[in-house]
């Protein structure tokens, strides 16, 4: 009964995307009488549930991972269930209590896709994506940076803002919105482009150290150019959303270090209106637990 | 004849390969090397507020800037931010040449209402979907000059940025300062530095005028040269310190700055007729 009891309350707050037989329970306030919910968690639940599971200690979401086959891309957790079962070990030895609460998450295809205020090793902001194959969880991917719960010049959290997910059919166009502003924008293939992506100067932001705006980020990039910082992206490995939201996986470097970049975009009438994002360097080769890679999805 | 007023300079290779443009803040400009409040600049900058209030001064042209409003100074003007209420701001800046490289119009700049020398005003204020529209170019312009540097892509850019300027409104220039105020302002400011600052500069400098017009204004309106004023003020007070203190004469050369005691004794006796030390004996009386 826990375990459902855990799963009840995470899909309580999370947003449905609609593309899942087994979630239909979001609308419900009294799930006890959605039996299928009961007996078949959606695998975003599942998801969310694992993760839960690192702050309470509760193993009955482990049953979610494929324990024949779990590939982890998270460079310092070794590969497989055992080594996630060892990173976990390792928190009994940490002075502080682990903290998991995911604000919002969502499935695209055998993607889910959560992003979460974390103490895991000290506070974190994180995003984890997870892909499943006949109900189980086969794969992860993460990015987290630590976060000292201080709030960004506009007075935001790398969490706050909207959960709502709207806009449920326009999935496959925002994701291309986001493609495209990330080419064109991030990598600097068009940056002409820039006024197409946003609603004038609205443009709520959740970077830690950037204000709200195309002014916020002007001042930002403004502020990085004397300090001779380049942030530089490279390659989108992933995109992946479920209606307003839409998350791009990307690699290139930021002060000529290799890293790893999350951006969480909300969409509101085919303009980019709020980003979230988790900045990760990327380490060394020589420290990896695995030979995975950070990215490697699968085609 | 030198500058008073110290010039900041284009900083051209930032980028390593020399490049005329640049988006800075108003944050950077007074971190940057040899900032001072009063200064003039070697380039063209166009100063859109973002955020918070403030008093600047353009030209002598002063003006209270909040969002939105755009402050346009041409090389050579003196600009200067008389008072700062969290205010922040993103200034396009640009050298002429990087213009004129491509227009063979010489006058190009000089003919744009904002720019121009016999502009009414160096303010403007934008409404809401101008202030979007430079906010984005200033942001492409940075994201270009991040990436390809592409100089014909900036300067059509630039080219986009001056031509919408162009449709904003002039804001009406308050009249400029009366020397009447200005020299209030003076006599002020000589209250309250004259123990530290004695120079004619260092006055000028702070009321962004030349140490010439100072001069002009001062002996006008006081009968008086600006350094024969200051003088006068510190005098005043070695007079007050002489009859209402203790201190000896070394004490009180060195609380008004003299440079040397000496020094201190034949400036007053050449106002007072008598040496400091007379002076004192013939007030204990």
């Amino acid at each position: 009964m826990k375990k459902t009891a855990l799963i009840i309350a995470a899909v309580c707050l999370l947003a449905s995307c609609g593309n899942n037989n087994n979630d239909k329970s979001n609308n419900n306030n009294q799930p006890s009488n959605n039996q299928e919910t009961m007996n078949t968690p959606s695998n975003k639940e599942k998801a969310v549930a694992l993760l839960k599971a690192i702050e309470t200690g509760a193993g009955e979401p482990i049953a979610f991972v494929n324990a024949e086959n779990y590939r982890q891309h998270n460079l310092g957790v070794e590969d497989g269930l055992d080594g996630f079962g060892r990173a976990l070990a390792g928190l009994a030895n940490y002075p502080e209590k682990a903290r998991v609460n995911t604000v919002r998450a969502f499935e695209d295809g055998d993607y889910v896709v959560c992003q979460t205020d974390y103490n895991f090793f000290g506070p974190k902001a994180g995003f984890d994506i997870f892909r499943f194959e006949d109900g189980k969880i086969v794969e992860h991917w993460d990015n987290l940076m630590p976060y000292d719960g201080k709030l960004n010049p506009s007075g935001h959290t790398p969490f706050d803002g909207t959960t709502e997910f709207t806009d449920l059919d326009k999935t496959e166009a925002n994701k291309a919105i986001v493609r495209n502003f990330v080419q064109d924008v991030l990598m600097g293939q068009h940056p002409e482009n820039l006024t197409n992506y946003f609603d004038g100067n609205n443009y709520i932001q959740h970077n830690t150290a950037i204000a709200d705006g195309l002014d916020g980020l002007g001042a930002a990039l403004a502020a990085m150019a004397e300090q001779g910082i380049k942030m530089e992206y490279f390659t989108i490995h992933k995109i992946l959303g479920c209606g307003n939201f839409v998350l791009a996986v990307s690699e290139g470097k930021f002060a000529d270090q290799p890293t790893s970049y999350y951006d969480l975009f909300r969409i509101e009438n085919g303009k980019i209106a709020e980003h979230w994002d988790v900045m990760e360097t990327i380490a060394p080769e020589s420290e990896w637990k695995h030979q995975n890679g950070k990215y490697n999805f699968p085609k | 004849m030198a500058k008073k007023i110290p010039v900041i300079k284009f900083h051209k290779d930032k980028y390593g390969d020399e490049l005329l443009i640049d988006v800075v803040t108003l944050d950077m400009i007074r971190n940057s090397k040899g900032f001072q409040e009063v200064m003039r600049q070697s380039f063209f900058g166009i100063m859109l507020t973002t955020g918070g209030e403030g008093d600047v001064e353009v030209d002598g042209v002063p003006c209270v800037a909040r969002k939105g409003l755009v402050a346009c100074a041409r090389p050579g003007d003196v600009c200067t931010v008389l008072r700062d209420d969290g205010l922040t701001s993103l200034e396009l800046i640009f050298e002429r040449n990087f213009v004129l490289e491509f227009f063979n119009d010489a006058h190009f700049l000089d003919n744009l209402s904002y720019f121009s020398p016999r502009r009414k005003s160096p303010y403007l204020q934008l409404d809401e979907s101008l202030y979007n529209k430079v906010v984005a170019l200033y942001v492409e312009i940075q994201l270009e000059i991040s990436h390809a540097r592409d100089r014909h892509l900036l300067r059509a850019m630039l080219y986009e940025t001056l031509m919408l300027l162009q449709k904003a409104t002039p804001v009406e220039a308050r009249q400029r300062e009366s020397s009447e105020t200005r020299v209030a302002r003076f006599r002020e400011l000589v209250n309250e530095h004259f123990r530290t600052e004695n120079s004619v500069e260092f006055y000028a400098d702070r009321l962004c005028i030349t140490p010439n017009y100072l001069n002009k204004i001062v002996k006008q309106s006081l009968g008086q040269s600006t350094k024969e004023f200051i003088q006068s003020r510190r005098m005043e007070e070695a007079r007050r310190l002489l009859s209402y203190t203790t201190l000896s004469i070394n004490e009180i050369a060195e609380e008004l700055h003299f440079e040397t005691t000496s020094y201190f004794i034949r400036a007053f006796t050449l106002v007072e007729g008598i040496t400091p030390l007379q002076y004192r004996k013939s007030h204990e009386k």
